[in-house]
């Protein structure tokens, strides 16, 4: 009796249970700022489907690419991770994506003809695509109201030139109270040539031609700033966010920095104003940085057709994410009534100028030469001419 | 066979056997797929399986052919050197002045411990903000005090970040010295000095004809250790410079996990360690030869 009681009380219990089989979908990445946009709304996709369990991890910049590695090589990589704009042809070249070009084409969610033409170039690799942009971020500079007008500047009236820039800079240098004109970040990792390259490009140059006349006026431009006391010699050190950092403590009158950084830059104690990164020459070529993340299915993934919908559902809440995440769409939707309204037109303004890094699916060579040169002419152990030779020679070499 | 085990030394056998088996199979291993991996050409796809071309020394020759090689080397010689004599020095200095039972001396010397058990990536961002060059507690007090009239860059000066990290390093190996000689110190009999003083010798001299040739033994296996520790500092150099500016603060076991790590050139990498195995080789002999002395003295 008692065992056939415990019988039925287990039957009924397993049958109580779902009996849809739950697949679980991991999700790698780095969302920043917080709260992490991924985490969230795959959280959405997860709580509205019942086979699916979604799982998210968080890594931190720096030590993202090291984790992929870590993952593919032990065949343990995450059924979804998140690819930075720079490293998509290098991991889209190595086979271990999931061509994503026949899923996108039957997509009802994804119309890839709508994605900003550089994004589309940066996911794009030998004619197949191996990711979907999840957002856009572009670099502007934020300049200090208050200091600005101290020194007989407009806030509202951006440089127009790099003669005009250098001359801001320079009066909003204030060498008593140890305020700096200009923070930026020059380190030796994929930010010093994310925040340079925009203006040497500006100046006619290219990542693949990087010894031009242009480029040289543009690292000296930097080289400039360093020696002659507008920016702190910590910028060969500085992070963005440290460079940020001391922007907000008011040891620096302007800073260039981020789209993803504006709810803490509204956080800060005064007023600021945001500049588009200006032209060598008064009308001449605009150009800033343009990157962020994709999402990118694993090759090894037992599940895309489930992680290709986490991603599509993720693509559809675009007009949300910056509002709830500061993060812009890669793509012309426009969100209702958007957070910081004035900050987001500018933003969108000069994104229609952004440019991603490379795309080259040996970045990660590219951008250590380019460091090394910017490091070697901002420490002033190298002239920017010569550094830029020997970076060049790098970059050519790299096959 | 049972009785092998029970009655004569199979028992030490296979407790020794036990751990040659761990030990083969975590650090031996891996010592050996390293050493391969640096001859052979590695990509992210052959990460994981030993099947790679064999590409002999190419590896090595690139690697001393980089034209930051010499640099670094360079840089890895002042760290071991600088660092080493230093924590030495001032260690062994602290441990003869706590051997002097006054007050509180063991509790003080129990607070030295707090460089040694904290993390070295907490103990590297707590200097990055003592050293930060415009906002830093060192430069403040300096000008305060007027010694320097301007900010010193300790950590983004290419002539300074070298010299600042093994500051922060000797620092942090100083309690490594201090605990561990003063085990030494302590072994050596108290009647040995008063005869000594007896004798008329002073504190200089006791020093040099009693203390330290009785520690010699200790000193050299102490230092002998304290040089590979020192080669596998890598936290506080992540944490403080990364190795910048323009690899002035580079030391060879950073360099070789930026090379794998960074640059994903892993056979460099790999091939950097392998170098650095020949210099912890050389000081591991140096050091069994220290123990077997001291056993058999």
């Amino acid at each position: 009796m008692k065992s056939a009681a415990s019988f039925l009380a287990i039957a009924v219990s397993l049958a109580a249970a779902p009996v849809v089989a739950q697949t679980t979908i991991t999700i790698w990445g780095n969302d920043n700022p917080q709260p992490s946009a991924t985490e969230i709304l795959s959280a959405e996709f997860d709580a509205m489907r019942d086979d699916v369990v979604v799982e998210y991890r968080q890594i931190p910049f720096s030590d993202l690419n090291e984790e992929y590695m870590r993952a593919f090589a032990t065949n343990s990589a995450p059924d979804i991770l998140m690819v930075n704009t720079t490293d998509t042809h290098f991991y889209a070249s190595s086979g271990v994506l999931l061509d994503l070009t026949d899923r996108i084409a039957a997509s009802d969610i994804i119309d890839f003809d709508e994605i900003f033409p550089g994004y589309q170039a940066a996911v794009t690799f030998e004619g197949r695509i191996y990711e979907v942009p999840r957002g856009a971020n572009t670099l502007m500079i934020y300049v200090n109201s208050a200091m600005a007008e101290a020194a007989g500047i407009d806030p509202v009236d951006a440089p127009e030139s790099w003669t005009e820039f250098y001359d801001y800079a320079q009066r909003l240098t204030n060498a008593d109270s140890r305020v700096f004109g200009i923070a930026f970040s020059a380190k030796n990792n994929q930010e010093g040539p994310w925040q340079w390259l925009p203006f040497a490009r500006m100046a006619g140059a290219e990542w693949d031609r990087i010894n031009e006349p242009g480029a040289v006026r543009a690292l000296e431009m930097w080289r400039d700033f360093v020696v002659n006391g507008l920016a702190s010699q910590e910028v060969l050190v500085w992070s963005q966010g440290d460079a940020a950092d001391s922007f907000r403590a008011q040891r620096a009158a302007m800073v260039i920095q981020g789209s993803w950084d504006v709810a803490n830059m509204v956080a800060a104690p005064f007023e600021w104003n945001l500049w588009m990164l200006p032209p060598e020459e008064v009308g001449g070529l605009r150009v800033s940085a343009a990157g962020d993340f994709t999402y990118a299915v694993a090759a090894a993934s037992d599940a895309p057709d489930l992680a290709f919908e986490v991603i599509e559902y993720i693509y559809s809440q675009d007009n949300r994410i910056w509002n709830e995440f500061s993060r812009m769409p890669a793509r012309a939707v426009s969100p209702e009534n958007p957070n910081y309204p004035e900050a987001y037109e500018a933003f969108i303004g000069q994104l229609q100028y952004g440019r991603v890094l490379g795309p080259n699916a040996r970045w990660n060579d590219v951008s250590v030469a380019l460091q090394t040169a910017i490091q070697a002419s901002l420490s002033g152990a190298a002239e920017p001419a010569d550094a830029l030779e020997r970076a060049a020679a790098e970059i050519a070499a790299i096959d | 066979m049972i009785g092998f085990i029970r009655d004569r030394s199979g028992f030490e056998i296979l407790l020794a056997l036990v751990s040659i088996a761990y030990l083969f199979a975590f650090a031996g291993v891996p010592f050996i797929f390293n050493i391969v991996m640096s001859m052979q050409k590695v990509e992210m796809m052959n990460l994981a399986s030993m099947q790679r071309p064999f590409v002999g020394l190419e590896n090595y020759r690139d690697v001393f052919a980089n034209p930051d090689f010499w640099l670094i080397v360079r840089n890895t010689l002042l760290f071991l050197g600088l660092s080493t004599i230093f924590q030495l020095c001032i260690g062994l200095a602290l441990a003869v002045f706590f051997s002097r039972d006054f007050l509180g001396a063991s509790f003080m010397r129990g607070l030295f411990l707090a460089a040694w058990i904290t993390p070295a990536f907490a103990i590297g961002q707590i200097w990055k903000w003592i050293l930060s060059g415009d906002t830093g507690l060192l430069n403040y007090a300096l000008e305060s005090l007027g010694l320097i009239d301007g900010p010193v860059y300790w950590l983004s000066d290419p002539d300074l970040a070298l010299y600042a990290v093994i500051a922060v390093n000797i620092w942090l190996g100083i309690p490594y010295y201090l605990l561990l000689l003063s085990v030494g110190l302590a072994a050596i009999p108290g009647d040995l000095y008063e005869a000594a003083e007896l004798d008329g010798a002073g504190p200089v001299a006791r020093f040099w004809t009693i203390t330290l040739p009785l520690m010699r033994n200790t000193i050299l296996a102490l230092v002998a250790l304290g040089l590979i520790f020192t080669l596998q500092q890598f936290d506080l150099i992540a944490a403080l410079t990364s190795g910048g500016p323009v690899n002035s603060s580079n030391v060879a076991q950073f360099w070789s996990w930026q090379l794998s790590f960074q640059k994903f050139d892993f056979a460099a990498g790999s091939a950097v360690s392998v170098l650095m195995l020949f210099v912890v080789v050389f000081i591991s002999a140096i050091y069994v030869a220290s123990t077997r002395a001291e056993r058999s003295s």
